[in-house]
């Protein structure tokens, strides 16, 4: 390959990651004897970097989320009761499908028999060590879970596209809007101010503050957003991103829910679940019915490993 | 839950799912109506074409590419014939646009807003607005919204081959247009 035929064919998808494997190898072979072509490949790297980061995306009015909302509710009815009403119209009604909204999940029965109480009482008893439950195949699967799956489709569209909304001064305007944060991409992580300021702006929100240190095991704090969960009350996604991947918290109040069966392993009050192909770490929230599920690409037992760090990082400092 | 819940479980599996991806897709439904109004209404017809086909989106799947390729095929049908047609430079008018620009700049008498002409974001969003409107939406699709080629393929009813060359001709298109308007990559920052 020259350098002609690399710029002009290979370029861009190389620095896209779209090349096939044989297509990659030739050109990694080429860029590791051509100095040229690297500095046109970190060109590249620069432009598809500066894009990403220089183009802020537009919030949408709040009263057009409230009109979605609401055309959405009125879908539901129609697949639910039957009765139609135009969509188009459904936003001068808000308020009322937030109330229906906020009485089903009020409403919601417990779907697993284990309660909550019982379960943190079980925790606490064994919460200071760390334990396996059973060998692989002495553990039952995990059922289909609802609140598991809300976790992993929201760590599905949002690892790699993720876009913070929090501000690290925690300030909320008077619409109700964040102001944007701007993310320092280049942070090694840690308990920086900006981890200290996202965990203020969660506590200011109602939501427990779950801001992880998974500095030790390589992870960045990304960003964080707060969002309105179907129930109307704030949820927060939190993001950690490292070599490894990213690791995706959300936390949010899930008054009627209570751990699957099949768990892999417990340490102190987190619970770490294999579901779907991905690591869950679930950890209920001593206040206010909420939960916080930590959710990675990685294997369970490394993303028990990093929690396990985190909370050692988080008691000493 | 997704496929085989109630109708609420759905509207609920839903809406975590794809409102987080609400304000992408007004940014990017702004970027092709250019104005408020309509943008409101293609980003509503959205989501809601989006819920009512909700059952054949696949679990797992990038929501977000699924989301964008709803938008962009209504925005195909219903508005595009009002909407394009003020806009759309060649790529030579994009490189006369980016010269006029950077000799406007080098002739400014007020540092103030040379300063502010100069800052990253702002250099990269007069780039953006002058470059054809082609590789304009292949290049946020890809960069921005971070899908992946065959995603942008599907979301803008195009080859693969010709995302392909969108993209490899944009981003050499932006990296001219960059160094011209003063920022040359390695050296930003501001």
């Amino acid at each position: 390959m020259n350098c002609r035929v690399y710029i002009r064919e290979f370029l861009s998808a190389h620095a896209d990651g779209e090349l096939s494997g044989r297509e990659r190898t030739a050109a990694d072979d080429h860029l590791r004897g051509c100095a040229r072509c690297q500095a046109s490949f970190a060109e590249e790297h620069r432009v598809k970097t500066l894009i990403r980061a220089e183009t802020p995306l537009t919030r949408v009015p709040a009263d057009v989320r409230l009109r979605i909302r609401a055309a959405l509710g009125e879908v539901a009815d129609v697949a639910l009761n039957g009765h139609r009403t135009d969509p188009r119209r459904a936003g001068s009604f808000p308020a009322r499908r937030a109330m229906r909204a906020i009485r089903w999940i009020e409403a919601r029965p417990l779907r697993v028999a284990l309660p909550f109480a019982a379960l943190a009482s079980m925790i606490l008893l064994i919460a200071l060590g760390v334990g396996r439950f059973g060998t692989r195949d002495s553990v039952p699967n995990v059922p289909a879970t609802p609140v598991f799956d809300l976790a992993t489709a929201s760590f599905d569209g949002l690892a790699r596209g993720f876009t913070p909304n929090v501000a690290a001064e925690s300030a909320r305007r008077g619409d109700g809007a964040y102001y944007a944060w701007v993310v320092d991409r280049d942070s090694n992580g840690g308990r920086s101010d900006e981890s200290a300021d996202l965990g203020r702006a969660y506590h200011e929100a109602g939501v427990p503050e779950e801001i992880y240190d998974f500095t030790s095991a390589g992870y960045g704090l990304y960003g964080g957003r707060i969002d309105e969960s179907v129930d109307g009350r704030p949820m927060t996604y939190t993001l950690y991103r490292g070599e490894k991947g990213e690791i995706l918290s959300i936390c949010m109040h899930a008054p009627g829910f209570a751990a699957p069966v099949g768990a892999r392993y417990w340490a102190g009050t987190h619970t770490f679940f294999e579901y779907k192909d991905r690591s869950l770490c679930l950890t209920f929230s001593p206040a206010g019915h909420f939960v916080s599920i930590l959710v990675a690409q990685e294997p369970v037992a490394d993303l028990l490993r990093d929690v396990t760090l985190a909370d050692a990082s988080s008691s000493a400092s | 839950m997704g496929k085989s819940g109630t109708p609420r479980d759905r509207r609920l599996y839903f809406e975590q799912a794809a409102l987080p991806h609400l304000d992408a897709l007004y940014s990017a439904a702004l970027r092709l109506v250019r104005n408020p109004d309509d943008a409101k209404d293609l980003l509503q017809e959205t989501v809601l074409r989006a819920y009512r086909c909700f059952h054949q989106f696949t679990p797992g799947t990038n929501c977000r590419a699924w989301l964008l390729t709803i938008l962009y095929n209504i925005f195909r049908t219903a508005y595009r014939r009002g909407a394009r047609e003020h806009v759309g430079l060649t790529s030579e008018e994009f490189e006369h646009e980016i010269e006029a620009q950077s000799l406007a700049d080098r002739g400014s008498s007020d540092p103030e807003r040379l300063v502010m002409e100069r800052s990253a974001m702002r250099l990269i969003e007069r780039a953006l607005n002058a470059l054809p409107e082609e590789f304009r939406e292949t290049l946020l699709l890809v960069d921005l919204h971070e899908l992946n080629y065959q995603q942008a393929s599907d979301a803008l009813d195009i080859p693969l081959g010709t995302v392909k060359s969108r993209v490899s001709r944009g981003r050499a298109l932006m990296r001219s247009a960059l160094e011209k308007l003063a920022v040359v990559p390695g050296k930003t920052g501001t």
